[in-house]
């Protein structure tokens, strides 16, 4: 008996297809992989596992035979046999504080004793990754489906769960469909890999540059401290990225990241220390992702060429950012890959002196790792760009880096 | 200027409010004690602060929250004062009373926010069946999430576009595209939190009783 049974499945919105003639079988206790583009339909493809498409998604049609656990979808799910596990996860938990979610399942994780008292939204994803896999575990679950967990989740905090759920499926019979991009990541803990659409590479360069003349530093942070209600982030941190630098700031999840650079955007006030920032300043967040004024790509684009007084061409744009084939969808029905290319179209657009970009590879499959490259290579020179990522990676694409540790220690 | 400071801090980051949202809430309390003015009694007021005080347990507590809804309330005992002076009728008994009922107000909303935990919710479960509560939860949940994602999306459209908002008009504009911004965003989210509620919590609110 097979775990997941899908035969011949076609998944549609308003005639056009996110999934076509796919087939899928699962055995039991083996964790599988599908990976693909952005926009290929993975999470979609979750979505129908778990019933949310067409059962809360009504829009959505939905063709073909699933079958998991024996049961339908939303019969498994009814049952507690699923646990699903989404790329935006702050909106999946209930309580504002991690002990809400412990009064739930009427028990305590010891892992987490230290986070109990912390509010949900301060929590790196990493760390709120971390507690759902847990309390779904805690839950008895059969299923686990996992959106990207590669993007939230720093190496070493991703070969623990990788090994953790390696010895869950052994142990109590658990099985895993995740899927996601970076397969190198988690290629040695994966029985099957499974692909969905096609990844396309190749990028066509457009001049861009020196609309700004730089010296100097554009950041500059001297003795900071920061801590959340007495939970101490930063003591006495020093930081200084040169004007024209493309500059990473590395770290496990829960190690500061986001919060320096919300308070490089001046979004966190801090209480001592010194912070500049060369302004104007563009500021794309790791959440929320959907953060859109307008009902179309085309729509986002043209706004901001319009209030910038650019004389961009939206098509030109559109097709460099590799988003034109999406140019009447509306921003929030795309997926995290595609959220993130538009969003680097309008920090592009805007030409900030200083980018502050938090998990820039953020569901970024090749296609979109290709734009960044080239993204980070017309701003290297004449503007900085910051980049707060857990993903070591990174660092071949940087000029110079920062790496901050738990114990306030700090390598720059 | 520190007292404000302080009632920023405790206020954002004690109760999770923000102050401006306390400014429009006690323009609303304004209007409801006007409205009210005759239907509490002094000595019922006095004794529910008591009780009050009971329940919270800790005096250092209620003090903190006493001083930080007293700059709310201030700015109505003086207008009052000033009105009822200025229209030789004045009548201090009146504006204390008032002024207790705004307390008293002010007072039951933040100890029932403080007051009520997760817990206690879903143990309503069975007294009050499984929907009423799962719209109490959703309740809480979904201001809890609107004030989020309004200060995320207005944190981010100051950084991005706080450039070009310079001047009244540009200023406009940009508290329209905050304004598209947080409702499509909303929408999103509510729609997640819908996700949450049909993929984590059906089972467990089931084992509770529901």
């Amino acid at each position: 008996m097979y775990v997941v049974r899908v035969e011949d499945l076609n998944v549609s919105v308003n005639g056009e297809y996110v999934i076509k003639n796919f087939n899928l079988l699962v055995s039991p206790n083996s964790i599988v992989l599908v990976r693909g583009p952005s926009g290929s339909g993975k999470s979609t493809l979750l979505k129908v596992l778990v019933g949310l498409i067409p059962n809360v998604y009504r829009k959505f049609r939905v063709d073909g035979f699933i079958e998991v656990l024996g049961l339908s979808p939303v019969e498994a799910v009814k049952e507690g046999l699923i646990a699903y596990i989404p790329q935006d996860m702050t909106t999946f938990f209930l309580g504002s504080r991690v002990c809400d979610e412990f009064e739930v399942l009427g028990r305590w994780l010891d892992d987490f004793k230290g986070l109990s008292d912390r509010y949900v939204s301060e929590l790196s994803d990493g760390q709120l990754y971390k507690l759902l896999i847990s309390t779904a575990m805690l839950s008895g679950v059969k299923l686990l489906l996992l959106d990207e967990p590669t993007s939230h989740m720093d190496k070493y905090s991703l070969i623990n769960m990788m090994s953790s759920i390696r010895r869950l499926c052994s142990e109590v019979g658990l099985t895993v469909l995740l899927v996601d991009h970076r397969v190198e990541l988690i290629r040695d803990y994966v029985d099957v890999v499974i692909s969905l659409g096609s990844e396309e590479v190749g990028l066509r360069r457009i001049s861009k540059g020196g609309r700004f003349s730089v010296d100097g530093y554009s950041v500059v942070v001297k003795d900071l401290w920061f801590d959340y209600d007495g939970y101490e982030v930063f003591r006495g941190l020093n930081m200084f990225v040169r004007c024209g630098e493309v500059f990473s700031v590395l770290g496990r999840n829960g190690s500061g990241k986001s919060t320096l650079l919300k308070i490089l955007a001046n979004i966190l006030k801090v209480r001592r220390g010194y912070v500049s920032v060369s302004k104007p300043i563009f500021y794309i967040p790791q959440r929320p992702i959907y953060w859109f004024t307008t009902n179309s790509v085309y729509d986002e684009v043209n706004l901001y060429i319009k209030v910038f007084r650019r004389d961009d061409d939206v098509d030109e744009v559109l097709k460099v950012f590799k988003i034109n084939y999406l140019s009447s969808r509306n921003p929030y029905t795309l997926s995290v890959g595609e959220v993130r290319r538009l969003s680097l179209a309008l920090a592009y657009i805007t030409s900030p002196k200083t980018l502050l970009i938090d998990e820039p590879t953020l569901g970024l499959d090749s296609t979109s790792l290709g734009v960044l490259e080239w993204f980070l290579d017309v701003f290297r020179g004449s503007r900085s760009v910051v980049l707060a990522t857990h993903n070591e990676g990174i660092k071949e694409l940087v000029d110079n880096s920062l790496t901050l540790g738990f114990d306030h220690d700090v390598n720059q | 200027m520190t007292l404000i400071n302080d009632v920023k801090e405790l206020l954002t980051k004690e109760y999770l409010i923000k102050y401006k949202l306390v400014v429009i809430t006690s323009l609303l309390i304004l209007i409801i004690v006007v409205t009210l003015l005759d239907s509490l009694t002094l000595i019922a007021t006095a004794l529910a602060i008591v009780v009050i005080i009971y329940i919270m347990r800790c005096l250092r507590d209620f003090i903190l929250t006493m001083k930080v809804f007293t700059l709310f309330i201030l700015p109505f005992i003086t207008s009052s004062l000033t009105i009822q002076l200025f229209l030789d009728l004045l009548d201090v008994s009146r504006i204390i009373l008032s002024t207790l009922k705004m307390f008293l107000l002010y007072i039951l909303s933040i100890t029932l926010i403080k007051l009520i935990t997760f817990k206690d919710l879903l143990s309503m479960v069975k007294y009050l069946g499984l929907k009423p509560v799962l719209i109490l939860i959703l309740g809480f949940r979904i201001i809890n999430l609107g004030i989020t994602t309004l200060n995320d999306i207005t944190s981010i459209y100051n950084v991005n576009l706080g450039i070009v908002s310079k001047g009244f008009k540009r200023k406009l504009i940009l508290i329209k595209l905050v304004t598209q911004a947080f409702i499509q965003s909303f929408i999103v989210r509510v729609l997640d939190m819908g996700e949450a509620i049909y993929c984590r919590y059906r089972s467990v609110l089931k084992r509770l009783g529901g």
